[in-house]
């Protein structure tokens, strides 16, 4: 069984950058554009791993977060996030609002790789 | 002037009543006080008509400096009026002014923002679906480069399986058909060794038929010593004569079939002779072409695996080039992200242009606080630490050196 | 000669018409001899050449011991060797010599052919002319339903003292040379 991880970006090329670096390591992946959109994506279905930009229209990352965190579904999944911001301000509000690790963007493959490898049950 | 308006006001009595009012006050405290007051009264009573014929001398004064000033102040009034409308028409022209210029720079300026928001939003959509376009085009070519990886894979494989098993089975197949070749060849042989042992029993066959040939001859010869004999012996040797005779026609019987057998030999032995030449010709050629056909299937098959090692090499180089390339796709996929800032400093720009714009749409003079204001805004919204830097003037570095991660 | 003499009258006193040749072969033309003159046939060989002796002198051999001398008849015939052929062989007759005895003489032919009984009445003349050899050699001539066949006259084709002076002359010539 193929882990999913869900990727939220309003970014097209973002959401397909991602995608390409984890599908070639097996993983299964869902795109979202926003935080609304994601919430409806995740609809039920076992997800191991969220990476979200925190900069989007309609539901940015931080509430997306906030929401997920309230889900008893995906209270415990892991929530990573993945922005050009790396002020400490917002830092300091992810990782208040639960959030396991931040990334900036833009992304080695890598890198990727190696926090959904380290977060990744 | 304060003064002078004042008195003009009608205020002007007081001030010599005052004056007197506050003495006799004084005086009247001084007096409750010290129980001493006449004489000061009379002091004051006295010192009071004095300032009454001051104060008339003065009022007159005065009223020679209030009509003068009166008069002055009129001209001043108007003068005054005179400036304040002049002051009033230099404000309502200023006004004027600026109202036409904030209309006349309100529209240009305004439209041109306008436009440039459009294009803006031209631009980043442009963009956007640039990449969007380029990055499906790069994951088709990641993915065909995959699928080629995959087939080179396969074609790698079965050839490794393949080459060496195919080497050996063609060495094998090879051989069972020499082999083939030779048994045939052999039942050949043995028909040559048979037509040989043939030609061999003809020839000794025609020796002893020579010898056959010789005893019958001397038969012959001794027939006719015999006939001699006897024919010299007269009429005692009839008899004999005429078996000698007879014995001289058996043995020429003897000689004709011996003859015969000879010649049917000699018949046999030329045929057999040629069809043993023939199978020895057809023998030694068919070695030749049993060699030949080795020596060519042998170098066939040699081809076949060089070109087979070669379709693997190149199968393996095609593999790892791919391999290559798609590194490079996916490393060049990596740049898109480029879209997603491009994107998101455009919209910021774009955010603060139509601020502006509105700020022009309201036809109010523009002013540094709201300026400033947009410009704060903007620089609120910044999600990029270069964004802020280049705000502020920092030299704006481009190659971004931060892919941090920060486990919390 | 006495002794033939008699065997001849006493055949010819049996069967006075008959009378047996051997018949043989010689350069392609038949010959007969009468069979008293012939003693034995003896296969071709063992022939020790005599050097500077006529052609037809093939040499001589050694008959039980006996020293015969061997002519050639086709050289004797028509001057020409025979060539050694299968069934050449010696035939030994006795002839007549001048000394009143026989002596035994070898004469090599092409091939024996068989012992034949000829009537007299079958014998005709000998042509006169136009025959390959001395007319004087042919005693008679038989037709047989073949072939003709020329009947030697012995004392002329064998005659020993032709022969002798013959060979003296070839002597005499080969002396002369050296």
């Amino acid at each position: 069984m193929n882990k999913t991880i869900l990727i939220v970006d309003d970014s097209a090329s973002i959401r397909q950058v991602s995608k390409l670096v984890l599908t070639g390591k097996g993983f299964e992946v869902i795109t979202a554009e926003d935080g609304q959109d994601a919430l409806a994506k995740l609809d039920g279905k076992k997800i191991h791993l969220i990476i979200s930009d925190l900069n989007m229209p309609k539901m940015d990352g931080l509430s997306l977060l906030r929401k997920v965190k309230e889900l008893p579904a995906y209270k415990f999944t892991p929530f990573v996030m993945l922005t050009t911001e790396s002020g400490e301000n917002f830092m300091a509000q992810g990782k208040a609002a639960g959030a396991k690790a931040w990334m900036v963007k833009p992304f080695q493959p890598d890198n990727l790789l190696n926090v959904v490898q380290k977060l990744v049950p | 002037m304060n003064s002078v308006k004042l008195i003009a006001s009608g205020n002007a009595n007081s001030t010599s009543e005052w004056l007197i009012i506050t003495f006799i006050q004084s005086s009247l405290r001084y007096l409750h006080r010290y129980g001493v007051a006449l004489p000061y009264l009379l002091l004051g009573l006295t010192f009071g008509s004095v300032l009454a014929a001051f104060w008339c001398i003065w009022s007159m004064l005065i009223a020679g400096v209030l009509l003068v000033a009166w008069g002055l102040e009129r001209q001043l009034y108007a003068e005054l009026q005179h400036v304040k409308q002049a002051y009033l028409q230099q404000i309502s022209v200023h006004e004027h002014l600026q109202h036409q210029l904030a209309q006349q720079s309100d529209t240009g300026l305004a439209e041109l923002i306008s436009t440039l928001c459009q294009q803006i939003e031209l631009a980043r959509s442009d963009a956007n679906n640039a990449v969007t376009g380029l990055t499906a085009d790069f994951q088709f070519i990641y993915d065909a480069l995959d699928h080629s990886i995959h087939l080179a894979n396969n074609a790698s494989a079965q050839f490794g399986q393949n080459d060496a098993g195919f080497a050996k089975d063609s060495k094998v197949e090879l051989a069972n058909v020499i082999k083939a070749l030779n048994a045939a060849l052999a039942s050949k042989s043995e028909l040559v060794q048979s037509v040989n042992y043939v030609s061999e029993t003809a020839t000794e066959l025609m020796t002893q038929t020579a010898s056959i040939q010789k005893i019958s001859k001397e038969i012959n010869l001794l027939s006719l010593n015999a006939s001699i004999e006897a024919a010299r012996a007269g009429a005692a040797g009839r008899g004999f004569a005429v078996v000698a005779e007879r014995v001289r026609e058996l043995s020429d019987i003897t000689a004709d079939a011996a003859n015969l057998i000879i010649q049917r030999m000699h018949t046999l032995m030329s045929a057999v002779g040629a069809s043993s030449t023939k199978l020895s010709a057809s023998q030694q050629q068919d070695q030749h072409i049993l060699i030949d056909a080795e020596q060519k299937i042998s170098a066939v098959l040699e081809q076949m695996n060089s070109v087979n090692q070669q379709l693997s090499e190149n199968v393996q180089a095609l593999e790892q080039n791919a391999g290559t390339v798609q590194q490079k796709v996916a490393t060049a996929l990596m740049q898109f992200q480029f879209q997603d800032r491009v994107s998101q400093k455009l919209g910021h720009t774009a955010d603060a242009l139509g601020q502006i714009q509105q700020l022009l749409d309201s036809e109010q003079p523009l002013n540094t606080l709201q300026i400033t204001a947009i410009s704060e805004q903007l620089y609120a919204s910044y999600t990029m630490k270069e964004e802020r830097d280049s705000h502020q003037g920092a030299a704006s570095n481009t190659t971004h050196v931060e892919n941090e991660i920060t486990f919390f | 000669m006495q002794l033939s003499q008699t065997i001849l009258t006493q055949q010819s006193a049996i069967s006075p018409s008959f009378k047996q040749y051997l018949t043989f072969n010689t350069g392609g033309e038949c010959y007969a001899l009468g069979i008293l003159l012939v003693k034995e046939i003896i296969e071709f060989g063992g022939i020790t050449k005599i050097p500077l002796m006529p052609t037809f002198v093939r040499g001589v051999i050694n008959l039980r011991g006996a020293v015969v001398p061997v002519i050639d008849l086709s050289a004797r015939l028509y001057g020409k060797c025979v060539d050694e052929g299968k069934r050449t062989c010696i035939v030994i007759v006795e002839v007549p010599n001048n000394a009143d005895g026989m002596t035994e003489l070898g004469v090599v032919v092409d091939g024996v052919n068989e012992v034949l009984e000829l009537n007299s009445a079958e014998l005709t003349a000998p042509p006169q002319f136009g025959s390959k050899i001395r007319t004087d050699f042919i005693e008679a001539m038989a037709r047989l339903s073949d072939r003709l066949l020329m009947i030697l006259a012995p004392e002329k084709v064998l005659s020993v003292e032709e022969m002798a002076s013959l060979v003296a002359v070839t002597e005499h010539v080969n002396s002369q040379e050296h």
